[in-house]
């Protein structure tokens, strides 16, 4: 071992469009390595739930606990009909559940994988797609009870609610891009870690998560409809909530969850192949 | 036919201390040019100027004292570390020996975990389920393999690990020390199954500190020596330069 002391960081200064097909490529081949992903999620979604009599009945029992707790007290404080703020709610937490889970075990997903990237070669999408399929699974399971209240609580069942389908995968992408972006720089940043994690505490008040977009003042509407959580919200839960989204939110939502994959494949590409060095 | 080709490689840590690490410094430096000696850090130097040409028949044993670079060597081998410089090329299935429980879960069943190994192996879901009886004779392990393996005991945990990894059949393997498992009547197995992996294999790449193992297994050595090769040849010419060496 010979020890270089202080030299340069080496940096990688290859063109944006080559930089990006190497982003694309780990992307293709944690996409071929699919059945590792799977395997790693489904164990861990069992290790989670390991030795329980009810296992992954837990994760629904406690989101009908939450959702029905925080839906009534939402309509006894602000006086809104259980039937209107109820499913609302219900479902902006869930899909709220998701977007900070994925983000948040972000933040630490790569070093607590370290052992793996060490011993093979593999993608680091793979340990993002692994932790994503599990948010995933978990949301399908949870959302099943919020949908049901939804239509017993009178909103009409329409093909509308379909959409719901194309606006998920979009949040999915989103959620994908994002959470690898954080992922490298909280691998290399020790500190992004805390600010993700505070910036996640505030983004939760600052979405109509638990509020609609309708009780802002009309100056302040506007803010709701830029805020890139709130185009991905709108997509998946108006449509099942009998709401239609403007084009313009769907153009938002595409924005955000295309665009980034873009952005994201040059930093991705930039990075892939130095993260094990940051582990 | 299998094939490995590494020219003028070499492999830079960089050793992020607490200050390189902390945002905080990385964007004063970007204001001011006043810190930009953060924008700088240690890099460790694990390999210069390799150069390898491996082919089918080549068993090839790796030499060198702590930290001479023999791991890195291998781990680039194994496609984890890229190179910072030089290039490098590698044709064939490869199969990396330095941790052969890699995928296994403890709470799942041992059947289960044969199925998980063999995926991490680079296995489909079909070709895995054609190797588990053979795995589940090898590992004698019987009625234990319905039960989670986190009941094992570490030796049968390690049998199974090592039943499963040596039942892939790839072209290269990659081998940091010799594996091994289980009891006195089980060693013997294992070596000689172990053996006759080895045989079949096109390339082998084993780094260990044993002079009697690497003798018996390979026909080529490669003494490293701070990250370089220091010198390349049949057993009997390299070792007594290298125990020479080290004294």
């Amino acid at each position: 071992m010979s020890l270089l002391a202080f030299a340069d960081q080496p940096k990688d200064r290859s063109n944006l469009l080559a930089t990006s097909l190497a982003g694309a490529r780990d992307i293709l081949d944690g996409c071929r390595q699919w059945r590792i992903w799977y395997l790693m999620g489904s164990s861990d979604m069992r290790r989670r739930y390991a030795r329980s009599k009810l296992g992954q009945f837990w994760i629904m029992i406690s989101s009908v606990v939450m959702i029905s707790s925080i839906g009534l007290v939402w309509s006894y404080l602000w006086q809104l009909p259980v039937h209107d703020i109820v499913p609302f709610v219900a479902l902006g937490l869930l899909i709220w559940q998701l977007m900070s889970g994925v983000l948040g075990e972000a933040t630490t997903i790569l070093p607590a994988n370290g052992h793996y990237f060490l011993n093979q070669y593999m993608a680091a999408s793979t340990v993002l797609l692994s932790m994503l399929y599990r948010h995933t699974i978990t949301l399908l399971l949870n959302i099943v009870f919020p949908i049901l209240l939804t239509v017993a609580l009178g909103t009409p069942v329409t093909m509308n609610a379909l959409l719901a389908l194309p606006g998920l995968a979009l949040l999915l992408v989103a959620c994908f891009w994002s959470s690898f972006v954080v992922a490298i720089l909280c691998a290399r940043f020790r500190d992004v870690v805390q600010i993700v994690n505070s910036v996640l505490h505030v983004a939760m008040f600052v979405t109509p998560v638990l509020w609609k977009p309708e009780m802002l003042p009309q100056e302040l509407r506007a803010y709701a409809e830029w805020n890139p959580l709130a185009v991905l919200m709108a997509v998946v839960r108006d449509p099942l909530l009998g709401r239609t989204v403007p084009l313009e939110g769907w153009l938002a939502a595409v924005g955000v969850s295309i665009g980034g994959l873009l952005l994201a494949l040059t930093i991705i590409g930039r990075f892939r192949r130095r993260l094990v060095y940051w582990l | 036919m299998a094939h490995i080709k590494l020219s003028d490689v070499a492999v830079e840590f960089p050793v992020h201390n607490g200050s390189s690490r902390s945002l905080q410094l990385h964007m004063l430096a970007a204001i001011g040019g006043r810190l930009a000696e953060y924008k700088k850090c240690i890099v460790v130097r694990a390999l210069e100027d390799v150069n390898l040409d491996l082919q089918d028949g080549d068993r090839v044993g790796i030499v060198g004292h702590n930290g001479a670079g023999k791991t890195t060597l291998l781990r680039v081998l194994a496609g984890v570390y890229q190179p910072s410089h030089g290039a490098l090329s590698i044709d064939g299935r490869l199969s990396s020996f330095t941790d052969i429980t890699l995928g296994m879960d403890p709470e799942a069943s041992g059947v289960d975990n044969i199925v998980f190994r063999s995926v991490f192996m680079g296995l489909s879901f079909a070709e895995a389920k054609r190797l588990s009886p053979s795995i589940e004779e090898f590992s004698e392990l019987g009625e234990f393999l319905r039960m989670p393996v986190r009941t094992y005991s570490t030796g049968m945990f390690l049998r199974l690990a090592f039943a499963i990894s040596t039942a892939v059949e790839p072209d290269i393997i990659v081998m940091d020390e010799m594996i091994g498992a289980g009891d006195a009547h089980f060693i013997a197995k294992a070596h000689a199954r172990l053996a006759a992996l080895l045989q079949r294999v096109k390339i082998l790449v084993l780094a260990t500190h044993n002079a009697l193992i690497m003798q018996s297994l390979c026909n080529k050595l490669v003494w490293l020596d701070h990250g370089q090769i220091r010198k390349t040849g049949s057993f009997d010419e390299v070792y007594p330069l290298y125990l020479a060496g080290t004294q």
